[in-house]
């Protein structure tokens, strides 16, 4: 079973995504109010991204084709790599997906709550199967790194306000920077 | 500019500099130690930190310090354990190992680590001496000229990159691309920003940066899962005696002169350098069949190649503001974060500073040799530390450092859509540092174009060719010179893999 290469892929996105920008230029290029026409603007503000884009569908069409011609554009698949890639391919996704999700969730659910949630899962991805190892890590971790941020560098992090208020006596405990 | 040399001298004088600096050394070490980190990961994740110190003289010392550390800290485990902490350190595997088999690591990390701090000196010596007359030159220069080079830096770097040319000038094309989203620097029209507010400023370089260097690091990590640490590091045999370090001061020069001269040359890098040293070394030497078989003069070579090239790199980024790799293109960020733009003007503008910077950058590797030889045992052993209890941190500062760099959640967003980017890109095989390379001198290229045809008017064509024949001849020179540097750098590669493979340098 053979399937396409990682960088045919990888090249084929940026080609289909450089002629749809080509295409639609007009569309996600604002065009400059009649008064800044050519007479006082040196470069017209589509010139280099369309130079960019057609250079970038050119070079990645060159690769796609050498590949073509090399018979490289496939890779065979050997047997039993579905079980090994399997688990892996496990991981690796729910990283992408705690990621993504810790991301959007980082002003909802504040800095430690989510800190001890990535910590923790990315701890238990990678492979490390000591809780209490995993719970230290990532509680002691991200509240030390708060206190720092927040007391001695007086920086903000964003955080909910239970959790704030019931830092606040901790805070006062230390001494001031 | 004297005057700011000699204000330099004064601002760079501060304990805390010094403080900061140490602590960077320590976090480099650290990071180069630990099989799997590289230094641009590091410095990724440190950038924002620098910025928060708020100092720049603070700031930028201590990523300085890291910089130096982390390509020193890369040759520990490639001394004990064979696996390089970084691609710097690929050519002291050769004889740093194999000292390790006889029992002598003890004088191979030693050897590396003067050797380094040996052609990290002369190599800032060197820096703080060329960036006067360049800087003075490039004082000189209009937007033509400035555009005609940040065109050939743009094309040295696509042909230098990590694979094959084209790959370097897809990535590259790409890195532009995204640089053109926001507002046009000519009309302030939007472009590519879908109404949003967001995109209409553009993408912020933090964000890029840990999402392309950190993530895919991190996603590697858990896509190879915990490794056992090794259990065979060791810190044995004798010290490193002065004679043998007099033995090898001719190699650590010969290397250093190699490391710095290709420092000077956007894109090229650390493991050039360091294998050119190697193989310098060798083909000088009375004795070569000992190479590759545990010789002193072998780690001397590697290392001194390698660390000779961290100063130099600056000339090209703080006189012209192109970054020469991965690691200046951080520096740069961190040098904008700070407030200050590298470039032609950077030097008459924040010339005190600058000065500061680099003399504390010279004085930093007395602090190295203090550090690296108190500290070579403790990092003898980080070698041996499980990924799973680093990994955790590393993302824990790539989420932090991002949003702390302006508190705009949006850049959290930012992180992770180029993360994705990178660990594609790395799947791929592609290398990511074209692509930031062209990110960040793209719009400065367009900025710079516009001005110049401004400058032409209507009649550009005879602007180019009778005023500006410099530039036009540098330009139509670009391709040629970029393909001709391609085949040569792809020729010595394959050179460098073909004796690697068959163990003969």
């Amino acid at each position: 079973m053979s399937h396409l290469e990682a960088d045919v892929k990888f090249t084929a996105v940026v080609l289909v995504l450089a002629v749809l920008a080509l295409v639609f230029g007009g569309w996600l290029i604002a065009e400059p109010p009649i008064p800044l026409g050519p007479d006082i603007l040196a470069m017209s503000p589509k010139v280099f991204p369309t130079l960019i884009l057609a250079g970038t569908a050119l070079v990645a069409s060159i690769f796609l084709i050498t590949k073509c011609r090399n018979g490289t554009l496939f890779v065979a698949g050997s047997v039993g790599e579905g079980e090994r890639v399997g688990g892996t391919m496990y991981r690796q996704i729910l990283f992408v997906f705690i990621t993504v999700t810790c991301a959007l969730l980082l002003t909802t659910l504040g800095f430690l709550t989510t800190m001890f949630l990535l910590m923790a899962s990315t701890s238990l991805l990678v492979g490390n199967r000591g809780v209490f190892q995993i719970i230290a890590i990532s509680l002691i971790l991200p509240l030390s790194f708060y206190v720092i941020v927040t007391h001695v560098l007086r920086t903000a992090l964003p955080e909910i306000d239970f959790i704030e208020r019931a830092l606040v006596p901790i805070l006062r405990l230390l001494p001031s920077v | 500019m004297i005057e700011s040399l000699l204000a330099g001298v004064d601002l760079a004088l501060r304990v805390d500099t010094f403080i900061w600096i140490s602590g960077g050394l320590l976090l480099g070490m650290l990071m180069g130690a630990l099989p799997g980190f590289t230094t641009s990961m590091g410095m990724s994740v440190l950038v924002p930190i620098s910025f928060l110190v708020g100092d720049p003289l603070i700031g930028i010392p201590f990523l300085i310090g890291v910089y130096k550390g982390g390509i020193y800290g890369g040759s520990v485990p490639a001394i004990l354990i064979s696996m390089p902490g970084t691609g710097a350190s690929i050519a002291t595997v050769f004889d740093g190992h194999a000292l390790t088999k006889k029992g002598k690591s003890r004088k191979a990390l030693e050897m590396s680590l003067f050797a380094s701090a040996i052609s990290d000196f002369l190599s800032d010596i060197f820096t703080l001496v060329m960036i006067i007359p360049v800087a003075a030159i490039v004082l000189g220069f209009g937007p033509p000229e400035i555009a005609a080079v940040m065109f050939l830096s743009l094309v040295i770097i696509a042909v230098t990159a990590t694979g094959p040319v084209i790959k370097g000038l897809i990535m590259l094309c790409l890195g532009v691309w995204v640089g053109f989203v926001g507002a046009d620097p000519f009309s302030a029209m939007a472009r590519y920003s879908f109404g949003t507010s967001e995109l209409y400023d553009g993408f912020h370089l933090i964000p890029i940066l840990i999402g392309l260097f950190a993530l895919p690091e991190i996603f590697n990590a858990v896509k190879e899962g915990d490794m056992p640490g090794s259990s065979v590091a060791s810190f044995v045999g004798e010290r490193l005696r002065l004679d043998e370090l007099k033995n090898s001061l001719r190699t650590i020069f010969r290397s250093t002169l190699i490391g710095t001269g290709i420092g000077v040359i956007p894109g090229l890098g650390q493991p050039i350098a360091a294998m050119m040293g190697y193989i310098a070394a060798k083909n000088s030497s009375k004795h070569p069949e000992t190479y590759g078989k545990g010789e002193l003069d072998g780690v001397a070579g590697a290392e001194a190649a390698n660390n000779a090239v961290n100063g130099p790199t600056l000339v090209p980024l703080l006189t012209l503001g192109i970054p020469g790799d991965a690691v200046t293109a951080l520096l740069l960020g961190a040098f904008m974060m700070q407030g200050l733009r590298p470039g032609p003007t950077l030097l008459t503008s924040s010339g005190d500073i600058v000065f500061g910077i680099l003399i504390a950058m010279v004085l930093a590797n007395v602090l190295f040799v203090a550090i690296g030889y108190v500290t070579i045992p403790f990092f003898a052993r980080v070698v041996t530390i499980k990924k799973s209890l680093l990994i955790p941190v590393t993302i824990m500062l790539a989420f932090a450092g991002t949003y702390l760099a302006r508190g705009n959640p949006f850049d959290i967003v930012t992180l992770i859509g180029f993360g994705l980017i990178g660990i594609a890109a790395r799947q791929a095989k592609f290398d990511v540092a074209p692509m930031v390379m062209g990110f960040i001198l793209g719009r400065e290229l367009e900025y710079t174009f516009g001005q110049t045809l401004a400058l032409a008017g209507d009649n550009w064509i005879r602007f180019a060719l009778t005023e500006r024949i410099g530039m036009t001849a540098v330009v139509l020179a670009t391709p040629v010179i970029g393909l001709l540097l391609g085949r040569r750098m792809a020729y010595f590669r394959k050179r460098a893999l073909e004796r690697e493979n068959g163990d003969v340098l």
